[in-house]
């Protein structure tokens, strides 16, 4: 009894019976062919630098199922971990660049993309006034606005006694410096499609979304993706 | 023995408080009696308690069982299966008996002790790959015997013929070789059908005698009716058979097989006595021994 009380008896017992063999089968076992896990894929590339918590909250399913998805989706290579912070996030591999990772955490922050927001349709607000727009203390702008000058997504400017936040082009420049990997990012997934027997077959393709259908066998399924993050991350 | 909760509302107090963990139940009956329903919520009472679970469909309809799992308001059904807590196989009789007599001692090996819970639905057509009546039992004795290593297991089994007749070869095998067997009685009347589960045996446990009525509701699935039954607790026969024994036995029988039977009836409650005299039983403990 080597593996007593180990998890997995189902599916060893599946792969016993029936060989592996029959195609069908291991199209539904095919990492990307479980609509969850599509699903969930989509969500990496719309939002890429999320954490356990966002993934699951985002797409309604408890976290032990998203971790559980995401390990899978990690193991075929789909999506790469990296620690910002302290924390693990998740991003689709090969999307954005990991000197980005802590940027998308942050912007993946309700609280942190409240702020940002506000700043942008509103230049040139005090500490005192942000707090008071979006109802939270002192303390938690101050902490959040110190970490955003460090990113150089705003900037401050002294007026008189009071400070005063200003959008900077600290994401627009990442957008654009992201600009040739998304491209690349586009021939790599397909790429990885094909060696994955998912027969991929571009049905639309715009600036910011790819979308792909997939194949394997008898079943199909279509994947929506977006892939311009320095946008979506604000959405 | 340690019992598990079956998972069918109404039949763990049938069954002294459930299954026996690591033993094989089979549930046999006719075309609308609710087998499959009662096998799907076995295998959910148990991922329920965070066993893994395992359903092994013979009859090549896994879509149809999933979706009357949804319908009977089993949603989680897909959470399990994406989270592969539960593994949905379909097998046809001539595979499922090959991987038996081929590969079923590896696996087992492999994985053993694995408290999964099982279900193979049905039997049947295990039975029909396999021409030879010896060699059938000795298929079904070593599936049963070997899948119980690995978790506790439910095989349902095909009623065909008139209903309540259970002594044809394919029922009997399994019947004879499972631990516990359930029987749900199944007749269509006009207009109502007439639902009765009857517990045949129960090894190792106490159990119901009695016919229950069940009904199979949307969302709750088999509910069973306990009817009369109830357990007795009281132990006045056997306390008066241990006094007896003390007493009118005494020196008759050696004191090794006093003691013996002083602790076998610590177990026993009056309902194991019904309808047996105990100064029947006294006189035939002192027939037994005298002479030594």
């Amino acid at each position: 009894m080597r593996r007593s009380r180990s998890k997995g008896v189902g599916k060893a017992l599946e792969r016993v019976l029936l060989g592996g063999e029959d195609e069908e089968r291991a199209g539904l076992e095919s990492v990307l062919m479980s609509p969850v896990r599509q699903r969930l894929f989509a969500f990496m590339c719309r939002y890429p630098g999320s954490q356990l918590k966002t993934v699951s909250a985002g797409n309604d399913i408890s976290q032990s199922t998203a971790a559980w998805h995401l390990r899978q989706l990690m193991d075929a290579g789909y999506i790469s971990q990296w620690n910002v912070r302290k924390k693990v996030t998740y991003s689709p591999t090969g999307l954005v660049d990991k000197e980005d990772a802590e940027l998308l955490e942050l912007l993946n922050n309700e609280a942190a993309k409240v702020l940002f927001l506000t700043i942008l349709s509103q230049p040139g607000l005090s500490q005192r006034e942000l707090a008071k727009i979006l109802g939270t203390s002192d303390q938690s702008i101050q902490r959040l606005v110190k970490r955003m000058e460090g990113l150089d997504l705003i900037s401050r400017t002294t007026d008189g006694r009071f400070v005063r936040y200003f959008p900077s082009d600290g994401l627009k420049r990442a957008r654009d410096r992201n600009y040739k990997r998304e491209k690349e990012f586009r021939k790599d997934i397909l790429r990885k499609l094909e060696t994955d027997g998912l027969e991929p077959k571009i049905v639309r393709q715009s600036d910011a979304e790819l979308m792909v259908e997939i194949h394997r066998s008898r079943f199909k399924s279509v994947l929506e993706l977006s892939v311009d993050p320095f946008r979506t991350v604000l959405e | 023995m340690k019992k598990i909760k079956s998972g069918i509302y109404g039949l763990n107090p049938l069954l002294d408080g459930g299954i026996n963990e690591n033993s094989t139940t089979v549930v046999i009956g006719a075309s609308g009696a609710g087998k499959t329903t009662f096998a799907t919520q076995f295998v959910r009472r148990g991922l329920e308690s965070g066993q893994e679970g395992i359903f092994v469909s013979l009859d090549e309809n896994k879509d149809e069982i999933i979706r009357e799992a949804i319908e009977m308001g089993w949603r989680e059904i897909l959470d399990y299966l994406d989270n592969e807590k539960l593994v949905f196989i379909d097998a046809s009789g001539k595979e499922f008996s090959r991987f038996i007599k081929k590969e079923l001692p590896s696996f087992v090996a492999d994985w053993g002790g694995s408290n999964a819970r099982i279900s193979i639905d049905p039997l049947t057509p295990v039975m029909w790959a396999v021409q030879d009546q010896y060699e059938r039992r000795d298929l079904i004795g070593f599936l049963l015997k070997q899948a119980r290593k690995v978790g506790t297991v439910l095989c349902t089994l095909e009623e065909h013929g008139s209903s309540g007749d259970l002594s044809g070869p394919e029922t009997i095998i399994p019947m004879y070789l499972a631990d516990c067997v359930v029987h749900l009685r199944y007749r269509p009347v006009d207009g109502a059908a007439s639902r009765t589960l009857k517990i045949v045996k129960s090894r190792s446990s106490k159990h119901s005698d009695l016919s229950h009525p069940y009904r199979i509701v949307k969302g709750l699935g088999l509910i069973v009716e306990r009817g009369n039954y109830k357990r007795v607790e009281t132990k006045e026969i056997p306390d008066k058979l241990r006094e007896d024994i003390r007493k009118i036995v005494g020196n008759k029988v050696p004191p090794h097989v006093r003691a013996r039977l002083s602790r076998a009836l610590k177990e026993l409650t009056d309902d194991d006595f019904e309808g047996i005299k105990t100064s029947e039983i006294i006189e035939d403990i002192i027939e037994e021994y005298e002479e030594e």
